[in-house]
């Protein structure tokens, strides 16, 4: 009988193992359901599949704060994914993103002319799940599957605007540099398993403790070059500089309701695992990497700001901002103590709620040709539309790090922990380098309440119709920033312009406004009353870096 | 003594070295994409003598299915590939000659004073020991689903949500509207 010495071989997870994954569960749930309920929903009017997504949303976040609640954490799958308390904060900050997303959706969809609308939507919440999954692997296969299916949508969601080529030019740009990067982790933890025989972070973590690291071990050679691929691979994803050249062009050029939305969700995903492995796994090999993040903290600190203080387009200096806020992110991971992991999630958390209210800020003043977002256009909002206004100010002022809002909160605990950990020309340098950051911050909110537009802009009434035709951000356009673009379809719709005030643009969809008061009052919370999330923080970093 | 296997490598060296030149040398670039198919079919029977079966279907699915078939679609994409001579010789070639005779002599080296090398002590043994366990796919079968170790199941049936991202983009990016 052939089956009776494979029937062993046949394994069944129990319950446990389904209830640690049941958020990401629910999540999958919700994404086939979306794909499902795309084939009934009638074209051009598909906004009520994000909120069949948000009722997922929600439900998975009903389901991970039982799980912490709970407080039973473990492995699952024989060691694939654990719910511990670093995987459910993450799962917490992510929800938020991709709930935020989501509500941003609906108006910026219709307004960008979507055609596929329900895949959109599909892709958004299966790219969460691909965070999630991330974020919650105790193994390098999960780490790397989950990366995998998080890119793999954005990649779509990226170019995802058939009519605007730089949408599609960002998709592209994405993709293969994205894949590279993707192939650089995998050749790392290739290597990392050729050196210690294990996949599972638990299996390196006791390989690296028990055997003696030296070059000439054998296994050393392997490691190091195992940490240098997987150091670029993750610092490629975390977008940190010199891995920073595709982030500006694929943030500006993809949907900013996805903009919003993985300049958040991949920084946590990718911090999260990047944590795992160098914080977790392969900690005694600390004197190795260390030295090499602390130069990429460095760098990206310094190059992100100084980069983003140059532009001039709102939402260039956003994505430039999002790599600066990766080198603040990356001080915490090079100090490697309990209390700066800490730093590290709360950092996420408050990045969230900031970053995300600032990009949908931008995504209410956009255009439909992908215009309208330089500082020229914010100027004299203060008048125009003072809700916005006042909600743009506040993120700024957040991301800024001043007190008594998020930003300050996360810098905080940041550069605290690096003081306490023997790195204070970490914290010194980053200092000095937000005091940039402060400048093009203020900039905005300087424009917004304190400038007039130039030349009361002529604009179109013809702009929902006239054709898009803009300049392929080429290489240059990385250097000059939006500058170059600035000048859409006038041309064409000029015979029939008439003055139209910009306020009077588009208005601005009752769910982005949801969305933005979400941000704000977070932004606010986390800053003025964050004991209860500097808790949760700290639970987190215990269960991981001891 | 000439055994079965032996016979076998010496046809499959042949066919590979053959391909591999001709892959290189042919005028018309179709006829070096389907060379090149036979020689990934070849190299698949590398790793089948190696006792590596799994390695060698996915060498077949993969490079003689897949590759081949992005290769031969790019060349028919992107020039006209039925002129005479597509594939025109490269004025370079005595330097690409240098570098693969140099790649061959380091390869050579590496594999005749490797400690894993056929003549050493332990390889037999790990040859007969690596077909006496059933062969790499059933280790890979068990490994999949082992309830006693750690088993791969879930990644496994995670990547089928990973496909599923890819079709639904593939949709998204081709449906002419």
């Amino acid at each position: 009988m052939i089956f009776a010495d494979i029937s062993p071989f046949t394994y069944t997870p129990g319950a446990t193992d389904w209830l640690r994954i049941l958020p990401e569960l629910i999540l999958l749930g919700t994404g086939l359901l979306t794909l499902m309920a795309d084939l009934v929903a009638a074209p051009g009017r598909k906004g009520w599949l994000a909120l069949v997504g948000l009722a997922g949303v929600i439900g998975a976040l009903v389901a991970t704060v039982m799980l912490w609640a709970g407080g039973t954490y473990g492995d699952a799958f024989y060691g694939m994914v654990n719910d511990d308390r670093v995987a459910l904060f993450a799962s917490v900050v992510i929800l938020f993103a991709v709930g935020v997303g989501l509500l941003f959706s609906p108006g910026y969809v219709e307004r960008q002319g979507i055609v596929h609308a329900g895949e959109y939507y599909t892709l958004m919440i299966l790219a969460a799940l691909g965070m999630m999954l991330m974020s919650s692997a105790s193994n390098l296969m999960m780490l790397f599957v989950g990366l995998e299916i998080l890119s793999l949508a954005l990649y779509i969601l990226s170019a995802i605007v058939t009519t605007r080529r730089r949408s599609q030019e960002a998709g592209m740009k994405y993709f293969i540099l994205s894949s590279f990067a993707s192939a650089f982790l995998l050749y790392g933890m290739a290597l990392t398993y050729g050196a210690t025989g294990k996949t599972s972070l638990a299996g390196i973590r006791a390989f690296v403790t028990t055997h003696a690291f030296t070059m000439g071990s054998g296994f050393g050679p392997l490691l190091v070059v195992a940490l240098g691929l997987m150091a670029v691979g993750f610092c490629f994803k975390v977008s940190a500089i010199p891995f920073q050249a595709w982030t500006p062009d694929v943030y500006v050029g993809a949907p900013t309701s996805v903009t919003a939305f993985m300049s958040v969700g991949t920084k946590v995903a990718a911090f999260v695992g990047l944590a795992r492995v160098f914080l977790f796994a392969l900690s005694p090999l600390r004197p190795t990497w260390e030295p090499v993040l602390w130069v990429v903290a460095v760098l990206t600190m310094i190059g992100g700001n100084l980069l983003a203080a140059t532009q001039r387009d709102v939402k260039r200096m956003l994505a430039y901002s999002s790599v600066a806020n990766a080198g603040y992110m990356m001080v915490a991971v090079a100090t490697h103590t309990q209390a700066s992991f800490q730093g590290l999630l709360i950092y996420l958390a408050t990045y969230a709620a900031m970053n995300l209210g600032a990009f949908g800020v931008v995504l209410a003043l956009e255009r439909r040709d992908g215009q309208g977002t330089t500082l020229d256009d914010f100027a004299g909002l203060g008048r125009r539309n003072p809700a916005l206004a006042a909600l743009m100010a506040l993120f700024m002022f957040a991301l800024a790090g001043t007190p008594a809002t998020a930003g300050f909160i996360g810098k905080w605990y940041v550069f605290y922990a690096a003081m306490r950990g023997a790195h204070v020309e970490l914290a010194i340098i980053g200092l000095l380098a937000s005091l940039v950051g402060v400048y093009y911050y203020l900039r905005v909110v300087w424009a917004i309440y304190f400038t007039e537009p130039a030349t009361a802009p002529l604009l179109v009434t013809a702009d929902e119709s006239a054709p898009v035709h803009e300049p392929i951000a080429s290489a240059s356009a990385t250097a000059t920033g939006g500058v170059a673009l600035a000048e859409p379809a006038t041309a064409t719709g000029i015979a029939m312009a008439t003055r139209v005030l910009p306020a009077e643009r588009a208005p601005v969809h009752l769910a982005t406004w949801l969305g933005l008061a979400l941000a704000g009052v977070l932004t606010l919370v986390l800053g003025i009353v964050p004991m209860l999330m500097v808790d949760w923080a700290l639970a987190a970093a215990q269960t991981l870096v001891k | 003594m000439l055994d079965l296997p032996t016979v076998a490598f010496y046809i499959i060296a042949i066919l590979l070295v053959g391909t591999a030149l001709a892959v290189v040398l042919s005028r018309n670039i179709v006829h070096a994409a389907l060379f090149l198919a036979v020689f990934f079919g070849a190299a698949a029977g590398v790793y089948v003598l190696l006792n590596a079966e799994f390695i060698a279907i996915v060498q077949v699915l993969i490079y003689a299915g897949a590759v081949t078939i992005l290769v031969l679609f790019a060349i028919m994409l992107t020039q006209n590939a039925m002129s005479r001579n597509a594939n025109p010789f490269a004025g370079q070639w005595w330097l690409a000659a240098i570098i693969c005779a140099a790649l061959a002599i380091g390869i050579i080296y590496a594999v005749g004073s490797s400690k894993m090398a056929l003549l050493s002590a332990n390889a037999s043994a790990n040859m007969t020991t690596a077909g006496a366990a059933g062969g790499s796919i059933v280790r890979l079968g068990q490994l999949l689903y082992s309830p006693f170790d750690y088993s791969y199941v879930l990644p496994f049936e995670i990547a089928s949500i990973v496909l599923l991202v890819a079709i639904v983009g593939a949709i998204v990016i081709g449906r002419e509207d």
